[in-house]
This record gives structure tokens, sequence and C-alpha cells, in this order.
């Protein structure tokens, strides 16, 4: 009759080598802890900060001075009571009053700390908003043989001189002050802006600055970045893309965090200028 | 024997705790899989591309490039503002912005070979060429004046260059005139309207202001070796022009057109075709298979007057058009050209308002007794325009019994009668069994129906106003009794003023359409071919953007609204 309860060589090698992996497989998991950590560390910041970005660009804010209103932007009395915080006139429109009436410190607009109150988030941002108007330049004219309706006066610069023969031109209204823009190619691709104010000189180019792709121009004292030239597609030429930096507002990084960052695109609206793509750089970080 | 068993036993052991380990590594392995960083760069990127797409609809920039039927502005704005290296294709919907080279055909008596000669010194341009031979690689040449030449007929000399235009500010070292400049009556100087031309571009010889105006020409080439030139006349393609650089609905619509015959080079690059009189149908048939293999991605637009025989064509039984051989309800002095509920009729109607036109200022004519014969059957109603104030005669296409033959009962000693006869399908015969479906005597005549005999099997029984195809036509019975009964034609009786096919009986392709010839159109006519050109081209654009992988679309919904409302749907392609 067998004895009970005896233990075999085969039974103790089976016993250590499910120790053994079961080891591995701990050593292996703790390995991955930091990852895990970090993922969803990663997870919580990009939700959140979509959520805080929708929230800002669906909604318009409250104010709750007098009768309270949506205009909590208006004056120092609604800044001081904001209920709810919001940027947008509508669905993803947004009214650069409210942008501008953001401050990183100080009490004359809405700062940061009483932003991070209202809206009870737990990661730190930094919000950089940007205007990126594009000039519709579709027009086109052979140099040289410019229209008479505009009276376009062509530049009269060896630049010019050497430019493509089609020639592009549009205008874009900012600040009330609409201005009118040349565009020339060079080797086959359109580079050069020649930009002058109409109400100053109308559709005359020449002695007019002119601006490549990375250069900044003075729009009725706001300044501009050149972005960018179309030169994709069939059609090159019929756009020129500008940004313009409008407002900074945040926590100053924290250059020991991982920082995420969520580009937002809203439409910009504000009086006397056509609707513009804003971009809002979003970064957060906990 | 137990020592074996034991042996055994270790054995299960270790495969137990094999097993074991296998399955716990594999649910721990799986357990702790962390998520890359791409799933949140992806997530952030998707956000990005769903509010731009929203942003460039909203602030109109999307829409403003539509007019400029210029999908490569959306492309580098949406790229622009994103700041990331993306690529972005898709397609733009319900739009015609598709880029469209035309050519009209052009006959053997319109097609022209003159002479060109040195300039001479007894020219009255001698001297005064300066600017003319700067640009030109080789001595000018111009126009021979004698008797029964061009230059002869209009009046108007014409200059020849070799500028080499492929080649920007630069010659290519061979003699090869590719440039003509038009003295216009200007004597030596030479206005921006004078040129310079090139090849397959159009030039207007003659002098505007004279008596005796000239003609539109498209410079086809220069022989070098004979030192003479081709040109096509190109009038109907200038008109045409005209109304196609009209914006449609404030859309910049982008077509170019040409001439071309099948000896031109180049009929691949065409997008559309246009053939002009009926006699161009044998330059088409001596053409068939270049023609064929041009429709498997082109389309055409035949403006002919057609006759019976004219569809004998072989090239036109394999498209399909069919005589309908049908006396006319009335002869309208006008018709009354009117747009169908059909889709494609309704879409041809929408770029008519877009071009702002108006069919009570349509002239059009039949042209001939021609069908469509497109869709199920041959006088299905999928017309495009059609006349409302006429119509065909269709009494003679009504199935009724040959007079000579008599009902005859084909179940005597049944309780119901049916009954047999022969009919007459226009020229074609059919039995026809009248049939009693009630089979009870006491219901009997209640319900009736009629069966044809079609390729030796009967089909039915039809009821009254139930549809029967005979003989590829639509029917529907009449059933007075056991003895009276017909078909009476179902089908379409409109007179159509544009056929189509889009479907072909012996070849494939895109589509074709037809209209009547005029020699001068009225600008209200060509508005209406036009929008019958811009349906044929089709409303669907894609657009491609790089190589890189498409992870993400998005759609973006919107419309055009300025003489009609135009809805569109761009979809958006967006890859790394």
């Amino acid at each position: 009759m067998p004895r009970k309860g005896q233990i075999s060589f085969e039974f103790l090698t089976s016993m250590l080598f499910i120790i053994f992996v079961i080891t591995f497989i701990l050593f292996t998991a703790s390995d991955q802890v930091p990852d895990i950590e970090q993922n969803n560390q990663r997870a919580s910041i990009n939700l959140e900060a979509r959520s805080l970005t929708s929230m800002m660009l669906n909604s318009p804010g409250y104010h709750s001075y007098g009768s309270g209103g949506m205009d909590w932007e208006s004056n120092q009395s609604s800044l001081q009571n904001i209920e709810e915080i919001g940027l947008a006139s509508e669905y993803h429109v947004v009214e650069r009053d409210k942008i501008m009436n953001l401050t990183t410190v100080g009490d004359e607009a809405l700062n940061y700390s009483r932003f991070r109150e209202l809206t009870d988030v737990s990661n730190q941002y930094r919000f950089v908003f940007s205007a990126m108007p594009v000039v519709d330049t579709s027009s086109k004219f052979y140099r040289t043989e410019p229209p008479e309706e505009p009276n376009i006066i062509e530049p009269e610069s060896d630049r010019y001189n050497n430019a493509g023969n089609n020639v592009g031109y549009g205008s874009i209204v900012m600040g009330g002050t609409q201005y009118n823009v040349l565009v020339t190619s060079h080797n086959g691709r359109y580079d050069t802006a020649y930009m002058v104010n109409s109400s100053a000189r109308e559709w005359n180019f020449i002695g007019a600055t002119r601006y490549g792709e990375g250069d900044d121009i003075d729009l009725g004292n706001r300044e501009f970045r050149v972005e960018g030239f179309q030169n994709s597609g069939d059609k090159i030429g019929n756009v020129v893309i500008l940004s313009r930096e409008l407002k900074t507002f945040g926590s100053a990084f924290d250059v020991d965090s991982t920082i995420v960052k969520l580009n937002r695109y809203a439409v910009l609206k504000q009086p006397g200028a056509d609707l513009q793509p804003l971009k809002i750089e979003v970064y957060s970080w906990t | 024997m137990i020592r074996g068993l034991s042996s055994r036993k270790g054995a299960g052991y270790s495969i137990e705790a094999i097993l074991a380990a296998l399955i716990l590594f594999t649910f721990a392995m799986n357990a702790v899989n962390v998520p890359d960083n791409d799933s949140w760069t992806d997530f952030q990127r998707e956000i990005a591309a769903r509010d731009i797409s929203f942003v460039l609809e909203k602030t109109g920039d999307l829409e403003q490039f539509l007019r400029n039927s210029d999908t490569g502005a959306l492309r580098a704005t949406a790229t622009t503002l994103s700041d990331t290296d993306v690529s972005i294709s898709g397609t733009v919907e319900d739009l015609p912005i598709n880029e469209m080279q035309i050519g009209f055909h052009t006959l053997p008596e319109k097609i022209h070979w003159n002479q060109t000669v040195e300039i001479q010194n007894d020219d009255y341009c001698h001297g005064d060429l300066e600017v003319l031979q700067d640009r030109s690689e080789t001595e000018i040449r111009r126009t021979d004046n004698s008797s029964g030449s061009l230059e002869d007929k209009y009046d108007v000399r014409l200059y020849f260059a070799d500028n080499d235009p492929s080649i920007p500010g630069g010659f290519n070292g061979e003699t090869d005139y590719d440039t003509v400049y038009v003295d216009n009556g200007t004597r030596c100087i030479f206005r921006s309207e004078e040129g310079p031309y090139y090849n397959d571009e159009i030039f207007y010889w003659g002098n505007r202001s004279d008596s005796n105006p000239g003609n539109f020409f498209d410079f086809k080439r220069y022989n070098d070796t004979e030192d003479n030139f081709n040109v096509f006349r190109a009038d109907k393609a200038v008109r045409f022009r005209q109304t196609l650089e009209k914006p449609l609905n404030g859309i910049e619509t982008d077509t170019s057109v040409n001439t071309f015959n099948f000896s031109t080079e180049g009929l691949s690059n065409l997008d559309l075709v246009v053939f002009s009189e009926a006699s161009s149908l044998d330059r088409m048939q001596d053409n068939e298979e270049a023609f064929k293999n041009f429709m498997q991605d082109g389309s055409a637009l035949f403006l002919m007057n057609l006759t019976e025989s004219d569809l004998d064509h072989e090239i036109m039984e394999d498209i399909g058009f069919e005589w309908f051989d049908m006396p006319y309800t009335s002869s309208p002095d006008q018709y009354d050209e009117t747009f169908s509920s059909y889709s494609e009729s309704e879409e041809v109607e929408t770029y008519f308002q877009g071009l702002k036109g108006d069919t009570s200022d349509l002239s059009l004519t039949p042209g001939g007794k021609v069908i469509s014969a497109q869709g199920t059957t041959a006088t299905s109603r999928e017309d495009l325009l059609f006349a409302r104030n006429t119509g065909y005669d269709t009494s003679e296409l009504d199935g009724e019994k040959q007079s000579i033959d008599s009902w005859t009962e084909i179940n005597s000693g049944e309780a119901c009668t049916d009954t047999r006869a022969t009919f007459s399908f226009y020229n074609e015969n059919h039995e026809v069994r009248n049939i009693d479906l009630a089979r009870n005597g006491g219901a009997c005549g209640e319900i009736r129906g009629l069966m044809v005999e079609i390729d030796g099997e009967y089909r039915g029984p039809f009821l009254e106003d139930e549809v029967a195809v005979i003989d590829g036509r639509r029917y529907v019975p009449r059933i007075e009794g056991t003895d009276q009964a017909r078909f009476v034609f179902a089908g379409s009786s409109k007179v159509e003023l544009v056929n189509h096919r889009e479907v072909f009986e012996d070849m494939e392709g895109q589509s074709i359409a037809r209209a009547a010839y005029e020699k001068k159109y009225s600008e209200k006519d060509r508005e209406l071919l036009s929008s019958v050109i811009y349906w044929l081209r089709g409303d669907t654009v894609q657009f491609q953007g790089g190589t890189g992988a498409t992870s993400l679309s998005t759609t973006i919904p919107g419309s055009i609204d300025e003489n009609v409302y135009m809805p569109y749907k761009v979809k958006l392609r967006w890859g790394n």
C-alpha cells in the first residue's frame, strides 16, 4: 500500500518551476509599473485638457453681477463675479474680448488662480492663443499687365521684376482697415507678399515692403507673421496664411514634469475683422 | 509496476506545472500591457482634425476655396493650421469643381494647312519686329498671303516665333516654331490679345472692326520641314468657352477648351469631347477603337440632328440611342423645355440655375426622334430635358388583337371562361390569354388577367394597371370581358430635347448626351448645354496630399447658396 503525503522529486521540481515563473512575472510587472503610472497620468492630462477646452470653446461663461449675464468680460464688476468660464459666443466661435480678458496674474482681468478655482482642474495649464487669418489671393494678373479694377500699381524692384508671370492679389480687413496684398512666385514657388494699407495707398505697391515666409508684418500696429504660401495643388498662390499671437495665459512651465500639448482650433470673432481661424496651443502637466 | 506509476505521476506534475505557468504568464503579460504614446498622439490629432474641419467651414475659407475650385488651398491651409506633419487628401462631393479639359471635334473642312515665308524686305513690318525677334530662338517667319490663303481671306498676318514656352526663360536648341503673334490691324504693334499664342491655344484671326469678321483658330502645330502650319477652326469652342467661364453659382469652374480630331495627339488628356454635326459620326465610326478607348475615362456630348439611318452606325448601336418612329401629338413653333423629376435631370437643372438660366429662354429642338432608351426599358422616364407642349402619339404601340383573329375559348366545360387571341404589338405578334382568375362559378368575371407569350413561355397573368414589359416596352392591360381586352402602352411618350446614356448597349465608358445641332446656339441654349457638360463631367473631386498612412477621417457638410442652393460634402483623410 503506497504511503500518503510523500514528496517526490518531480513534485518538488514542478513547485520550484512554478515559483520561478511567478517570480519572473512579478519582476516583469513591477518593471512596467512606472509605465502604467505614466500612461495613466498622460491619459488623465489629455482627457482633462480636452474636457476643459471643450467647455471653454462651447460655452460663453456666466457672471452673477447685477442680473447676471454671459458678458463676464465687459467690466470689472462682472469680472469679479464670474461663476462659469467660457470663451464662446456660439459653438467654437470665440470672442476676442474674452480672450483678452484672461491674465496670468493681476486682478484687472480673470487671472489664472481664479481660473483654476472656477474650472476645478487638477492639472496645470498654459494656453497660447493665436489668430491665423487666411488671405485669399486667388485673383490673378500677368505681371506688367495689372488690372484697371482694382487699379493695381505694381512694385518697382528687381525682386518683383524677376518674379513669375502670374501675380496673385487680394485683401484682408483687420481692425476695420483693409490691407491689400500682392503675392509673387520665384522659381515656381510663391514666396513673397507685398502689403499696403488700402485707405492710405489703395492698390499702389510702389515702395511697398515685401515679406517672405517667417517675416513679421505690421498691420495697424498689430504684428503678424507670414506662416506660409499655398504651393500645393494644381493652382498655387491662392492663399497666404498669417498668424498673430493674441495671448499667453497660464502657469509657467514646470521643467520637471511631463508636458502634454494639445492643439485646439476655433473661430475668432472680433469687431472690424472677418472671422478667422484661432489656434489654441494647450500645454498641460500635473 | 508501482515505480512505473509513480514516474508517470511525476511527469503529470511537470506537465501541469508547465501549463499553469504558461497560463499565468499569458494572463500576466496581457494584463500589464501599457498603451504606447501613439494612441495619445492619435487622440490629439483627431481632436485637432475635427476642430480644423469645423473652423474652415465656419470662417468661410472652405467655401472660398471651393468657389475657386481649388482643393490645393484647402490642403495648404489645413496643413499650416495643424503645425504638424500631416498629409491631407479627400473628396469633394456634389460640386462641379472638377478640372475639365474639353475637346471640340473638328471636321476636315475646318482644318487648314497654310505656308509661311521669311520676313521680306518690303514687308510693312520689316524692321519693326525686334520685340518678337528678341524672344525667339530662330528667325521670325510670317504667313504667306498668296491667293486662297487664310491671310488673304482675313487680311491679317501671323508671325511665328520659337519661344519654347515649356522651358521658362530658355531655349531648347531646336527649331520648333511654337508661338504665334497676330498682327491684328495695329500694324506691327502687338498688344496682349495679339499674342503670344502657343500650341493648342486659340486666337482670333481677323480684324474685329472689319465688316468681314474673322474666325477663331486653334494653333495646332508647325511643320519645320514643309514650313507650314496647322490650325483648326474653333468658333464653337470659343463660344462655349465664354459660357463655361461664367461662374456657376459663384463657383469659378476649372474648364479649358481646345479642338481635336482623331489624328491629333493627346486625346486621352481630354476629359470630355464634343462632336458637332451628324457627319462627325462617320469619323467616329472610322475611329471606333480610339473613341471607345477615350470613353473608358471620358464623356461625350453629341450636338447632332439625327435621322433614323444615322442610328444604324455601329457606334450608335453600341451606345444605345434609339429611333422612336411615332408621330408627334402636335408641332409647336417653340418647344416648352422642361426638366423632369429624374434625379439626373434635377442635377442638370441645378447647374442651369447656377448659371442663371431660365427655361423660358431656351430654343432647343429635338433634332430627330431619338430616345435615350436609358433605364430598365426603352421608354422609361429617365429624361434630362423634354418638351412639355408636345409628345409622341403612342397609340400605334398598343397591343391589340389582330383584326383577322378572334377570341377563342380555351377551357370549355369549366365554370369560368378563359380565351386566347393573337395580339399585334407594333408589328410583333404575341399570343395572349385572357384568364378568369376567380375559378369559381359564383365569382366568374369579377377579376381577369392577361397572360402573354414571350419566347415560347407565357408570362403573367397581369391584372389591370399592372405593368408588363413586352418587346422592351411597358404596357398595362385593359380588360373589359372575355372577348374585349388589350395592352395599353405605358412607357414615356415625352419628346426628349437632351438624350443621355450612362450605361451603353455594347461598350463601356462614362456618359454621353445628345442635343440638336445649331450652327450658332443662343447664349441661353449654351448655358443649358454647358450645364449638361458639367453633369457629364461629374460632381465628385478627389484630391491627394502626400503618401502618408491615413488613420483619420473627417466630413464637412456645407453649402453654396447664390443663384441656387447647392449642398456639398467634403471628406478629408488625415495621414501622417
